[in-house]
């Protein structure tokens, strides 16, 4: 009986999607060794009732003069989207891990020259319901 | 009825099976429900003025004080033990007020301890910083045995200042999202920022430097949004203080002024350790107009005001 109740306790833990401190500190370890980890956003989203209303996690940071930056993004293994990071400033879209070819990368760098807020935007490739983390680092090396 | 019998076995298996799965989810939940309910009185109430979603959006805005510490780093400007802040006192405080405000304190200090390797100076400001969250009921955030560990050892220094970093961020996301606590964030970052700004002008007074006066007056912008969080509290007598001796900081930083050049972005795709990566180079400009009467004042008024609010 004991037995029977630790594998369904286990089994209900681990059924849940990974953990995210691991997966930040993975996600931070892609980002390279060069770079110093600053801040990270663990990002949730349901699948897309349309494409024109993609479900999108908004986040702000000021980012400063001079400091070159990394952003990345990573995907649970058992995230059903593929992670985009984008940056915006004033409402206007600068830089994004997505082309407009549709090719997708990891992480994009963003030499920084102007001292302000920002705004970080993680949605999931064609609206799919995903999980994943953006990490924001600097390079330091 | 050995029919009967079987079957009452099974479902009482199965209810039990069920009663401690239950049991075991509702401990969760209950120590989850007496952790958020667990308020300071003296700030609780005014905090219903404060829109939560609207403290969540400013705060997550301000900077972190390891840009800083990695400026000062690449200038090569030499570590000093002199502008950190004394960690004798932090037994006698006993209000949340405080230690909220000296976990932001002693958290830009340990960044800047990091980002120079002094590991085995930093083990007296981890243990400091565990000792106020555990004050703060947010100790579980702050993994002391592994930050002591690497610290001790003077090892692994890259999951040293991770960890560290993490462990604020995780502290600060819980405290904003957690009912009736979202106040002791603010304070936190108060903490964090004013120790940042009187870490990089005093190296100003000493080491002076382009990068330096600019990356000061840039923190104009940094004070306006912390400014309208710490406004959202102002009711309560020991946040106004606050805000007032902020509000004397930012007499000063008004007068700096900051421009824009307008640029589009251009993007470059690099090859860094076999991986292509992109790299965007923003071409737009701010300029930060400071003189050195303006640095100097700044200088003085934040020796001031950061000397006073650790004294507290």
């Amino acid at each position: 009986m004991l037995f029977a109740f630790l594998f369904i306790c286990s089994f209900s833990r681990t059924a849940n999607a990974q953990d995210p401190s691991t997966l930040v500190f993975q996600c931070s370890k892609n980002a390279g060794s060069e770079t110093q980890y600053l801040k990270d956003y663990v990002v949730k989203l349901p699948e897309a009732y349309s494409q024109d209303n993609i479900p999108t996690h908004k986040n702000t940071a000021i980012l400063l003069k001079n400091t070159h930056y990394r952003l990345s993004i990573c995907n649970s293994d058992d995230s059903k989207g593929q992670g985009i990071i984008q940056l915006y400033s004033d409402g206007k879209k600068i830089a994004s891990s997505i082309t407009e070819s549709g090719k997708i990368y990891r992480s994009f760098d963003f030499e920084c020259h102007k001292t302000g807020s920002y705004q970080i935007w993680i949605s999931f490739k064609d609206g799919k319901e995903g999980y994943a983390v953006g990490v924001l680092s600097f390079v330091n090396k | 009825m050995k029919q009967i019998l079987y079957i009452f076995k099974n479902v009482q298996g199965f209810l039990l099976v069920l009663i401690l799965m239950v049991s075991c989810r509702t401990s969760v939940d209950n120590s989850e429900y007496n952790e958020n309910t667990r308020q300071d009185s003296s700030i609780s109430a005014m905090e219903i003025e404060v829109s939560e979603e609207a403290l969540v959006e400013i705060v997550a805005n301000i900077a972190s004080p390891i840009e800083m510490a990695a400026l000062m780093n690449r200038l090569g400007v030499p570590f000093s033990k002199r502008y950190l802040a004394n960690t004798s006192s932090v037994n006698d405080l006993n209000t949340n007020f405080q230690m909220a405000y000296k976990l932001g304190i002693f958290g830009a200090d340990l960044g800047y301890l990091n980002m120079y390797e002094k590991s085995s100076a930093a083990v007296e400001y981890i243990s400091i910083i565990k000792t106020l969250a555990d004050g703060l009921r947010v100790g579980q955030f702050f993994d002391y045995t592994t930050l002591k560990r690497l610290a001790t050892n003077n090892q692994n220094l890259d999951s040293l200042m991770f960890l560290s970093v993490h462990s604020y961020n995780e502290i600060d996301s819980y405290l904003r999202e957690t009912p009736g606590r979202s106040y002791l964030s603010s304070l936190m970052i108060s903490g964090l920022w004013i120790e940042g700004l009187y870490l990089i002008t005093q190296v100003a007074k000493e080491y002076p430097h382009p990068d330096i006066s600019e990356r000061i007056g840039e923190q104009k912008i940094i004070l306006t949004d912390l400014l309208n969080v710490l406004n959202l509290y102002k009711k309560n007598p020991s946040f106004n203080e606050l805000i007032r001796d902020f509000e004397t900081l930012n007499v000063e930083f008004k007068k700096i002024n900051i421009t824009y050049e307008i640029g589009e972005p251009e993007t470059i795709e690099k090859v860094i350790e076999k991986d292509t990566i992109l790299v965007i180079v923003q071409n737009e400009k701010s300029i930060v107009d400071i003189s050195e009467d303006q640095l100097n004042s700044i200088i003085e008024k934040t020796e001031k005001v950061r000397n006073k609010l650790i004294g507290l």
